[in-house]
């Protein structure tokens, strides 16, 4: 029953596309890459994160706003419309209120319009309205139409409400959070964003893995974190007493044990006597002109989109920036779905891998640094580049390079929001990526471990504690130093 | 060459020059920044900006990084429906804890 198309509209156009994606893929392979204003400056924005974060992908989905269409699925019929107040006014408006946000510095409703009450009454009801996302369009009633959270069983046999206690919570289900599970005693549960256990990037490597023309065998890293993935999952699998929910997020801590979970639209609550946090990092795009600039992405949300997702990057044009493990397993994976690739390797020095490069027909460069990117959305992506210090060339000499896409792959940042609702003490440590837990602790091979206030012990592990991905392992000592 | 803005934090609008303006207005603290610009109050909830935005201000004020304090960061970590929070029909682990009951 099973058909191979599904039709959605888009305000008032039919758009055919593929069953097993999401709304906000949909779109971008129909060319629709343009998915919202953004609030102020009612820049153009798009696919981001892919893993309902931001604010890019949100729009109205059969008369229901603040939608997160990078992760619903299609559904044959679905109505989805832009929603913000870019969508309602034509470009000479957006133009004239774009520039009347020069008046209207940042912070400037704690000084203006706030006396008398009756001009701090007009600013709020007439002025503030004409702008931002404070409209909805269409009548109220069809917020009646919003269906109610069904407190049933769950079809996937996800219980709703209380799950208890557990000796021991790990979130995140990546290499490390797997291999945390291997030395876990007693009632140990497993959470996990993805549906399988194996972490942000075990999807790409084993699509590669099964693609037979995959370049995949050339880098032997890759290769490594694959098979440590692989040896965890089996292991994993074999500890049938671990309780293992997938597609669930953490989405609170509540102290002193507590942690809310969440599971589509289904909450859950449970406590722990001690919990590791395994949840891995963030992409980081890093600040430079145009970074907001829609198609422009990390690692993380290229592996969601491709390999969740199936996003088809067949003859796209894309460009991938920076170094490490996530540069060349975005490449290899974006060579896998035959997409026309650019890489801009930011390392020192030539890139081992430099032969792979050579031999695939990559275009690779080296020694450019990132200045701007930009884009309106609908037309293709422009990056400018400026050669890096000590080339001899003339400065402001720039390199223009257009894609699609554009990959950014950074040093990722830990992620940090539970540990820190529980009372974590973290510190801001920008060669680790962010904020992690503070390194007076603990710091072992595995992970830093502390007690929260309360008493359960808290353990951060792998990316999550800052650790590089690809390193099986920290050596103790090495952590203060780095 | 390219004059487009450079945002430091996407949901709320707020860019780079707009959070060093806010610093050189005298709010030298990530807590005062978030509530006067906006910075991290948006959609994600500061997972796209806030350790940005603590770089930043550590740059600025030019201390070290474990000086940079976090802003509070109340739960939950992500926008909820009041259908999703009405059908959790169990009570929250604090007052649990608190109440005895």
């Amino acid at each position: 029953m099973a058909s191979d198309k599904v039709c959605i509209r888009f305000e008032g156009k039919t758009l055919e596309c593929r069953p097993d994606t999401t709304v906000a893929v949909a779109l971008w392979e129909n060319g629709v890459r343009h998915l919202s204003h953004s609030p102020k400056y009612g820049r153009p924005r798009g696919l981001t994160c892919a893993r309902g974060h931001c604010t890019a992908c949100l729009m109205r989905v059969d008369s229901i706003p603040n939608v997160r269409t990078c992760e619903l699925p299609v559904r044959e019929g679905m109505e989805v419309q832009r929603q913000d107040a870019g969508a309602f006014y034509a470009a000479p408006m957006q133009k004239m209120l774009a520039a009347g946000h020069a008046f209207f510095p940042v912070g400037f409703y704690f000084k203006w319009f706030t006396k008398p009450a009756s001009l701090s009454r007009f600013f709020l009801n007439r002025i503030r309205p004409l702008t931002g996302i404070g409209r909805l369009p269409g009548p109220a009633h069809a917020f009646r139409s919003l269906p109610p959270v069904s407190r049933a069983q769950d079809p996937d046999g996800v219980p709703d409400g209380d799950l208890g206690r557990f000796d021991t919570i790990i979130l995140g289900a990546g290499p490390s959070g797997l291999e945390a599970a291997q030395n876990a005693a007693g009632r140990v549960l497993v959470v996990d964003d993805h549906t399988e256990p194996g972490g942000q990037r075990f999807g790409a490597l084993r699509k590669l893995a099964d693609q037979a023309n995959s370049s995949l065998d050339r880098f032997p890293e890759l290769l490594t974190h694959l098979e440590r993935i692989e040896d965890s999952r089996k292991h994993f699998a074999a500890r049938d007493d671990i309780v293992f929910l997938g597609g669930t997020r953490a989405i609170a801590g509540y102290h002193p044990d507590g942690i809310l979970l969440r599971h589509s639209d289904h909450l859950q609550t449970v406590r722990f006597d001690s919990l590791v946090w395994a949840a891995g990092a963030l992409d980081t795009l890093g600040l430079f002109p145009g970074n907001d600039t829609p198609g422009v992405l990390g690692p993380r949300a290229l592996f969601r989109l491709v390999v969740r997702d199936g996003l088809n990057l067949k003859d796209r044009h894309v460009l991938v920036i920076g170094g490490g493990l996530d540069f060349w397993l975005s490449t290899a994976l974006l060579d896998a779905g035959e997409a026309r690739l650019s890489l801009v390797v930011t390392q020192d020095g030539l890139p081992a891998e430099l032969p792979v490069a050579v031999d695939r027909g990559w275009q690779l460069n080296t020694g450019l640094s990132l200045q701007s990117i930009s884009g309106r959305g609908e037309e293709s992506l422009r990056a400018f580049f400026t050669p890096a210090i000590d080339d001899g060339k003339p400065a402001g000499s720039h390199l223009e390079m257009n894609a699609d896409l554009v990959v950014i792959c950074g040093r990722g940042k830990p992620a940090y929001d539970v540990p820190y609702q529980l009372g974590a003490d973290l510190s801001l440590q920008p060669d680790l990526g962010g904020f992690t837990l503070s390194r007076s602790h603990d710091s072992g091979p595995g992970g830093v471990s502390c007690t929260l206030p309360g008493g359960p012990g808290l353990m951060a592990t792998g990316e999550a504690a800052g650790f590089i991905p690809g390193q099986s392992a920290f050596p103790a000592g090495e952590v203060e130093n780095r | 060459m390219n004059k487009a803005k450079i945002f430091l934090c996407r949901c709320e609008d707020v860019t780079l020059k707009e959070f060093r303006d806010a610093f050189r207005e005298g709010f030298t603290e990530l807590e005062s920044l978030k509530r006067y610009t906006g910075v991290g109050t948006g959609f994600c909830q500061g997972k796209g900006c806030l350790s940005e935005a603590a770089e930043q201000l550590a740059d600025l004020r030019s201390i070290s990084f474990d000086q940079v304090r976090l802003t509070n960061i109340r739960p939950p970590a992500e926008p909820l429906t009041f259908a999703q929070l009405a059908a959790l029909d169990t009570p929250s682990p604090q007052t649990d804890e608190e109440n005895g009951s």
